[in-house]
């Protein structure tokens, strides 16, 4: 026998996996060992090993669960563990193929993009200066004196409250996180400040808007075609998914 | 003599690259429609599925739809949403392009005494254009089907 245990998973009529391990005398480990443990730690724990250390590895870790599965009877919890694991690398298995099945042609994705343009529209920009304070109280005083105030009234008031001032720059508003994404897409306007964000006790923003500049046009076919190209593949996944589920009786 | 035919090669190459119409009793199209080559095609594959759709083909009428809507349906399933229209007879009215790939056609649809007006969506996908299918077999479940279904 080959290898130190003999694993079987049965597909029986119900579909389930079936698994069965055995202790063997005769430890030995092949190429093909080392070489699936080195992918499997590259791919779980992004872990690079050597040749010689993966086959130490295997052999080590083969000699060890020999003597466990000797010595112990695997529990129903045990043999439900390891099931569970191989299920997980057989649907891994089962997505890679049917994606590889599934090509999707340019012109597939270009007409979806063509039937879809809203869903590209080009992202509005804004501009910002960001006002860091380490008191939310100082924060709200500031924001009192500068609101309807030019930037550079601020600029100068800040340094009273020794606060950090940042140039954000221009930004899309996408890459802006909520809650202020949310309040400069309600306003869509220009040179005013945000009152207070407070983000804990000891800390509080005050934004203001340079400029806020909504997206022209859509963006180009290019930009998207990946996301495109994922989108229909999720969709036929599910699709395909759903029939298997009905096929097994599964809800 | 071949400066002549030199001159006549464009004409030739023009002729060559512009579809011919083809001509079916229940469809039929406004002769007065501009017809630049992109539009000439355009009306060739209106009047090419609508023909099929007409005279119940939709095996060949599937060819003429959107290449994505394929890719997520297929044929068993498009057969049994998109009814053929069988003893009706349709008319280009107009096309309109909101965009250089994009073009929206108006038809006629002649059902017996009753005349219908109908949309059509059509996309030029790369080298050809495409008719968008929607749903005909349950009531419009939105404007956009109920203009162009």
């Amino acid at each position: 026998m080959k290898n130190f245990a003999l694993l079987f998973f049965v597909a029986t009529l119900s579909f389930a996996l079936q698994v069965d391990i055995h202790p063997d005398n005769k430890i030995t480990v092949t190429n093909q060992d080392k070489d699936a443990l080195k992918s499997f730690l590259a791919k779980f724990y992004r872990f690079h090993i050597r040749d010689q250390g993966a086959l130490n590895l295997v052999k080590g870790n083969r000699v060890l669960a020999n003597e466990y599965v000797k010595s112990h009877q695997l529990s129903k919890a045990d043999k439900t563990y390891i099931t569970i694991q191989i299920e997980q690398y057989l649907a891994d298995k089962f997505v890679q193929d049917f994606q590889r099945r599934n090509t999707i042609s340019d012109k597939v994705a270009l007409s979806y993009y063509l039937d879809h343009k809203d869903d590209f529209k080009k992202s509005d920009q804004v501009d910002t200066v960001l006002f860091v304070f380490n008191d939310p109280e100082k924060a709200v005083d500031f924001y009192t004196q500068v609101k309807g105030k030019d930037l550079s009234y601020a600029q100068n008031l800040a340094k009273e409250y020794n606060a950090t001032i940042k140039d954000i720059g221009y930004k899309k508003i996408d890459e802006v996180k909520y809650p202020t994404r949310a309040f400069l897409e309600k306003n869509k306007k220009s040179n005013y400040f945000l009152p207070p964000i407070i983000l804990n006790t000891s800390s509080a923003d005050v934004l203001y808007v340079r400029s806020y500049k909504k997206g022209n046009g859509y963006k180009p076919f290019k930009e998207v075609k990946e996301d495109i190209i994922k989108l229909l593949r999720k969709k036929t996944f599910l699709k395909e998914r759903d029939k298997l589920l009905k096929k097994y009786g599964v809800k | 003599m071949k400066n002549f035919l030199i001159a006549l090669l464009p004409l030739l190459l023009f002729t060559a690259c512009t579809p011919k119409l083809p001509s079916y009793p229940e469809v039929s199209y406004n002769k007065e429609i501009q017809q630049d080559s992109k539009t000439k095609l355009l009306v060739k594959r209106f009047l090419e599925y609508w023909h099929y759709r007409t005279i119940g083909d939709m095996k060949k009428a599937w060819e003429y739809e959107l290449p994505y809507q394929k890719y997520l349906s297929d044929f068993k399933r498009y057969k049994g949403m998109v009814g053929p229209s069988i003893g009706s007879k349709t008319e280009l009215v107009k096309i309109e392009y909101p965009a250089a790939d994009e073009a929206i056609i108006t038809r006629k649809v002649h059902l017996g005494k009753d005349v219908l007006t109908k949309k059509d969506k059509w996309y030029y996908v790369k080298d050809n254009w495409y008719h968008k299918f929607y749903q005909t077999i349950f009531p419009p479940e939105n404007e956009e089907e109920a203009q162009f279904q």
